[in-house]
């Protein structure tokens, strides 16, 4: 009673806890029955925790898929399965462009509202977010090569400087054009003049340009 | 084997610091958690050193100059006669049964995360446009000033600020990735399982674990933030220098062990050095130092609060002035740091203020109960406290308030600065702040010991125990 009442006290602090070690009130089992007694305590609020709805979903929608699958990921190691899985379509885009244009090669970006434009229709976040954009996000995954964005105030000199550029077919999909002839070259400047330098980093500004385009 | 070893080498660094430096550790456990995280901040500063003298960043020099720094300390701890005994942190206590039911699924999260780190490469927008871009091309062409600068930056028309801060992320990115770790990140890995685990035995130091457990895991199992320990983004680093120079502040104040200011004040440093708007931040801890000691020395006063600015702020001097300024190349991508618009401020303000609680405080999908169970229990607390005029953790709420403040500010006057990213994420450092000021207030530590009491019959006030 003499210890309970002193953690009401003020001194508290300077309370010497040597004293109390050399005679613990309770007795070893008793301390045990108590421990126990909060590790029920403990697993009853953990169980709350869990079962709060919005905990509840989110480990459910979450945390145990991510758990169940690492079963898998132990099975696929490889690292370059393991981009393709986490960065997608994108990610084979520009390795596919970088074996294309190889070492020496220079791309032409294309300008995003013509991008945009074109393959609207297909999926936006593929062509906007992705990299069909062709941003700089996937240029490490070829690090040989160069890139030359469109430009719209000197197209001559940006496309003289390129190789290769990405012009969008019937089916609304990007393929892979040389430029190693006058007439590609004035073909792909016909495509792209008109569009100018807009960067589109979310689906939802390239929707608003979109709307715009449409409405004139 | 050399990725393991730079992990190592860098724990090993961090351990020197702690050695070096002595504040508050109550237990080895405690020491190598630390170490491993301000091993890797002080790492990237070394590094960064090595490409200011424009020296090749390979395996090689990066594994001489750790090696390097170590032995000095080791010269430093033989100079200064350290004994064995001062190179050593006591054991601390073996974790109560009860204990593994709050830490098992601690690790279990911890480990889902840890998992998910190592498996996947970078992927997020931001890191993979700026930090791991600029890593990358760090390995092909052994410096950090490569054509991302040169080449890239100048003939994008992305406009991105992402290369141009946040050292730490890019720095431990390319470290990683030039000692062999494929996707580089495997470091967050680290960092997030060394604070989690760091944060619980900090709370047992101050509370009883019961509380402990339940705090950390409530922090841990805030959906936004346990995202972002596996996505890899600058703002969680950040956020956990700044917990841990909030802690070593919070135990300076307390204890007024110089050490612990220190630390403090090193890790405050390596806040800024993970991303630059935290120098906006560190005045608050300046103004509280300067107004706790004017009246009893002037010169401490001026001392401390001086010491508390300067040293962050040449964290951001090094990388913003000295290294974007002098090495870089010239960007014609003119970033606009700064716009001083006077018009409408306070209804400005206010709109940004009821964005902060629309779109980011009462969001649940973020924060699920963790902001919730704050306000809940901490009223409480306050009240106690006030009553018992015992104002123990506070300086954590005053940290969180004066930072809720200053992102208006920043808000009004940076434009890259934003409510949906900049204020969401930045509210990472704000939850730690909240379960800090949980862990260290009156109440919580009476309730400790009302239960410490009843479990086993001793008033050890838990500050005693390790």
């Amino acid at each position: 009673m003499a210890a309970q009442k002193n953690t009401r006290g003020k001194n508290t602090k300077r309370h010497d806890p040597a004293s109390n070690k050399s005679k613990p009130k309770r007795s070893a089992l008793s301390t045990l029955i108590r421990q126990m007694l909060l590790t029920l305590l403990s697993i009853g609020l953990v169980w709350i925790m869990y079962s709060l709805p919005s905990n509840k979903d989110w480990i459910i929608e979450r945390v145990v898929p991510y758990f169940n699958s690492v079963d898998d990921q132990m099975k696929q190691m490889d690292t370059e399965k393991r981009r393709q899985e986490r960065l997608g379509y994108s990610y084979q885009m520009s390795k596919w462009l970088c074996e294309k244009i190889g070492s020496e090669g220079v791309l032409l970006v294309p300008p995003h509202e013509y991008l945009v434009e074109k393959a609207n229709g297909t999926n936006l976040t593929n062509v906007v977010y992705h990299g069909w954009a062709l941003n700089p996000r996937y240029y490490g995954y070829c690090p040989h090569a160069r890139f030359v964005n469109y430009s719209e105030t000197n197209p001559d000199s940006v496309i003289a400087l390129a190789t290769h550029t990405v012009f969008i077919d019937e089916m609304k999909q990007p393929q892979l054009v040389s430029l190693n002839t006058e007439q590609s070259r004035t073909t792909i400047k016909q495509q792209f003049t008109g569009f100018t330098d807009q960067i589109f980093i979310t689906d939802a500004t390239a929707r608003d340009y979109l709307i715009q385009r449409n409405r004139h | 084997m050399a990725g393991i070893l730079l992990v190592l080498l860098q724990c090993l660094l961090g351990y020197c610091i702690l050695v070096a430096v002595r504040p508050t550790i109550q237990s080895l456990l405690q020491a190598i958690l630390l170490s491993c995280i301000i091993g890797m901040g002080s790492s990237t500063m070394l590094f960064f050193f090595l490409e200011l003298l424009t020296i090749s960043l390979t395996t090689i020099s990066l594994f001489i100059l750790h090696g390097i720094v170590i032995i000095a300390f080791g010269v430093y701890f033989y100079v200064r006669r350290v004994r064995i005994r001062d190179l050593t942190f006591p054991l601390g206590k073996f974790p109560r049964i009860y204990e593994f039911v709050w830490i098992i699924p601690i690790l279990i999260l911890l480990f889902i995360s840890a998992w998910r780190t190592y498996y996947y490469p970078p992927y997020s927008f931001d890191t993979t446009l700026g930090p791991d871009l600029v890593a990358t091309y760090t390995v092909l062409e052994g410096h950090i000033n490569n054509s991302v600068y040169s080449e890239l930056n100048p003939h994008s028309n992305y406009h991105s600020t992402q290369t141009y801060y946040a050292p730490f992320v890019m720095l431990m990115q390319s470290m990683f990735r030039i000692a062999g770790w494929e996707f580089g990140q495997t470091w967050l890995a680290i960092l997030t399982v060394a604070f989690f685990l760091y944060l619980y035995t900090y709370f047992r130091s101050q509370i009883h674990p019961i509380l402990a457990g339940l705090m950390v895991l409530t922090v841990l199992i805030t959906p936004e933030l346990f995202a972002y320990t596996f996505i890899l983004q600058t703002d969680f680093s950040n956020a956990v220098f700044f917990c841990i120079g909030a802690i070593f502040f919070s135990r300076f104040l307390s204890q007024e062990r110089g050490a612990d200011l220190i630390f403090a004040i090193l890790a405050m440093s390596l806040a800024c050095w993970t991303r630059t708007e935290t120098i906006f931040f560190i005045p608050a801890g300046a103004l509280l130092l300067f107004l706790r000691y004017y009246r009893m020395s002037m010169r401490k006063a001026l001392s401390t609060s001086v010491a508390f600015l300067v040293v962050p702020a040449l964290a951001v001097i090094l990388w913003n002035v000295v290294f974007v300024g002098f090495y870089l190349p010239e960007t014609s991508s003119v970033i606009k740091n700064f716009l001083f618009d006077f018009n409408n401020l306070w209804s400005r303000a206010t709109v940004y203020l009821k964005d902060m609680i629309d779109k980011v405080y009462g969001q649940d999908e973020y924060w699920s109960y963790t902001t919730h169970f704050f306000i809940a229990v901490s009223l409480p607390c306050v009240i106690y406290s006030i009553y018992k005029k015992d104002f123990k953790g506070f300086s954590f709420i005053y940290w969180a308030v004066f930072m809720w403040m200053m992102f208006i500010l920043l808000l009004l006057f940076i434009p890259a600065v934003n409510v949906d990213n900049t204020f969401r994420r930045g509210y990472f450092k704000i939850i730690f702040l909240m379960y800090c000021f949980l862990a260290t207030c009156g109440l919580m530590k009476y309730l400790s010991q009302r239960l410490h009491y009843w479990e086993t019959g001793l008033v050890l006030s838990p500050d005693e125990k390790t």
